[in-house]
Order: C-alpha cells, then structure tokens, then sequence
C-alpha cells in the first residue's frame, strides 16, 4: 500500500479505537440514536401537551388488528436482522441473505399496511349539513381526500353527493347518523366536508406527524437494509468484518425503528 | 475486534439465537397483554399506567437485549442515561405546566 492510500484509510472501522473502545461507526450510531430519542421525545411531550390540555380526547380511531399486525411485523423484522448480523458472525452469507432479505420485505409490508390506514382516513368523510347534522362515512366510489371547496371548484360541480353513513356505533357522531343507508345530500345544503387527515383535529395532527416521522425513518431502514443486502453487501468478499460491523449498526438503527412503534402503538391506538 | 464484555464473541451466536427466539415469544406477549388490557374495563388512569408499564418492559427487552445495551460499554450506557434524563424531563415538562389538565385526566 502507497503512503498515500494509506493515508486516505479510514481508521477504526473494524478494530476499536483506544480511547472508547468501540469502532466509530458504532459510537457514532448511538450518538444518533441519541439525538433521535429527543426529537421523538419532544414530538411525545408535544402529545402529552396535547391530550392533557384537551376537554376530550377521541379514542379508537385507528384500527387495533392493523396496529397490532405492524408490531408483530416489526417484532419479526428486529429478531430477522438480528439473525441476519448472527449469521456474518458465523460467516455464513447465504443465510445472511436469506434474514436481511425477510427483513426487508418485512419493513416493505409495514409500510403497504400503513399505507392502507392512511388511504382508509383520506377516504372517510366528516359531513355537516346547514340543517345542523354531523356525520362521518364514506362518498360513493370512496374519492380520496376530496373537500367541499374543491368540489366546487370542478368545471362541472356534482348537485349532489352520495353518502353513506357510519353505523351509529362508530366514529364522533355517534348516535347522530339516523341509519346507514346511503343518503343524497345536495351540495349547497353543506357547510363542512372533509376527510381525516391532519387538519381534523389534534389527535389526527399529532397522529400524522409522529406516525408519518416514523414511516419516514422505516423508508430509510428499507433504502439502508436493502443496500446491504444487495450491491453493500459486495463488501463481504473484500472486509467481511467490515461488513458485519455495517449490518450490527444498521440493525442497532433498526431496533431503534421499533423502539419508536412500541410507544407509539399503545398511545395512539389503544389509549 | 472483541472484548470481554463484547457479545459478539465467537461463542456467541449460537446461544444469541436461541436467546433471540424467546425474545420473540416475549414481544408477541407484551403486545397481546397491551391490547388485552387496553380492550377491558379499567378506569384510564390504571389503563394509562398498566399499558405504558407493559410498553416500557417491551422497550426494555428489545434495548436490552436485541441491541445489546445490558453488556454495551459504560460510554455508550453514559451517553443514554444523559439522553434519558433529558427524555423524561422533556415529557414531564408539559404535565408539570398542566398540573390541572393532568390531574383531570388521570383521575
């Protein structure tokens, strides 16, 4: 090796350095780690803030099988990558692939799952009438995200739209909605349509936010785990110690992932 | 690369996985209990209290174990002790300012 390649070698990638005792990429890591935990720590203070200054908090919003399916897929995922680092250890790259893989299509159905919750609140519609009637329930054809002022605005305005109304035991106005039949309601006789996304209140804001930080960071760990498991993981035939050091901190990152959901879970769609 | 108070010895990966596979039946349970106790009757405040407890133990095992923080090194343990104090005085924070609201909401 030239001097100047040596020169351009990053030190402490794989032996620790003496002064920590640890490889930088992994104290690195946890300083990260650390700086997450309080921008999630304030976003979780901003919550508290928030119910406990509310007169009323909504409660069982979300759906719990969906949100119960996500932390058993995310459960899975934190145990598949933490096989995938144990089977580097025992230098067996095949089974390393076959667990980093499981982990990632693990992520990726985290993230259609979620995807289903947030396509199912843009499509669930508060309506309030000029009569002074509140309901929640769906528009014919289930329309994403539409507005009353955005219904307006079409070149060629609907006169009416088809409702169809929660089940009385459901949603904010329940014991309003007089049945669950499908209802005509014209379009000048409403003062309010909307969908569930953030702007209906501060549970669906708080909700958004945390839920959609939280996406955000699982879309990393999917871009992160997944070039590891792909064209990364090359690495493996040139420094395959490495590479394992790679995978522990992206699997530390990861268990981080989950850390978030297991707080975020019983607050948001059990209590 | 290792250490005495390293996990990632060479002896380790066997015991790790099946260490981990109860880790796994530990988590699927924590998550049951949540949902069981946040589906009966409880007054809120004993809900709040028994369903974050049953967060918490879930949090500590996936921190203590599957991330190795039990055998990690004191700098490591150092900094996450400084970052907890700070996340719990964050929380604190609002409760503390709204002393009223809180007594209200977990009475």
């Amino acid at each position: 090796m030239s001097a100047h390649a040596h020169a351009m070698t990053i030190p402490h990638t794989v032996e620790p350095r003496p002064d920590t005792g640890l490889y930088n990429a992994r104290l690195g890591l946890w300083l990260f780690l650390a700086s997450e935990v309080m921008l999630f720590g304030a976003l979780f203070s901003s919550y508290i803030l928030l119910r406990v200054g509310a007169d009323t908090w909504p409660q069982r919003q979300l759906s719990i099988p969906l949100g119960t399916l996500n932390t058993f897929v995310l459960i899975l995922s934190s145990i598949s990558v933490v096989m995938a680092w144990l089977s580097l250890k025992r230098k067996d790259f095949g089974r390393f692939k076959l667990w980093q893989g499981a982990t990632v299509l693990l992520a990726l159905l985290f993230i259609t799952v979620k995807s289903f919750e947030y396509h199912d609140k843009f499509t669930h519609y508060y309506v309030q009438t000029r009569d002074g009637r509140e309901m929640t329930g769906h528009l014919e054809g289930k329309p994403f995200n539409l507005s009353l002022a955005r219904l307006r605005a079409l070149p060629n305005p609907p006169a009416e739209i088809v409702f169809h109304p929660d089940a009385p035991a459901h949603g904010p106005a329940a014991g309003q909605a007089a049945h669950s039949e499908p209802l005509r309601l014209k379009l000048a006789d409403l003062v309010k349509l909307e969908a569930f996304g953030p702007w209906r209140g501060t549970f669906y804001a708080i909700y958004f936010v945390l839920t959609g930080l939280h996406a955000l960071h699982v879309l990393g760990g999917i871009l992160v785990l997944g070039y590891f498991w792909g064209p990364g993981s090359r690495m493996w035939f040139t420094e395959p110690e490495r590479f394992t050091n790679r995978i522990e901190v992206a699997g530390l990152y990861w268990h981080f992932v989950e850390l978030v959901w297991i707080f975020l879970f019983p607050t948001l769609y059990l209590l | 690369m290792t250490s005495p108070v390293d996990p990632r010895s060479d002896s380790a990966p066997e015991s790790s996985a099946r260490r981990h596979k109860l880790i796994l039946a530990a988590l699927v349970a924590c998550t049951l209990v949540m949902v069981t106790l946040a589906l009966l009757p409880l007054g809120t405040g004993l809900k709040v209290g028994l369903v974050l407890t049953v967060a918490t133990l879930e949090a500590c095992l996936v921190a203590g174990v599957l991330m190795h923080l039990v055998e990690e090194r004191k700098l490591i343990v150092s900094i996450l002790v400084l970052t907890g104090i700070f996340f719990v005085s964050l929380l604190l924070l609002p409760i503390l300012s709204e002393m009223d609201h809180a007594r209200h909401f977990f009475k």
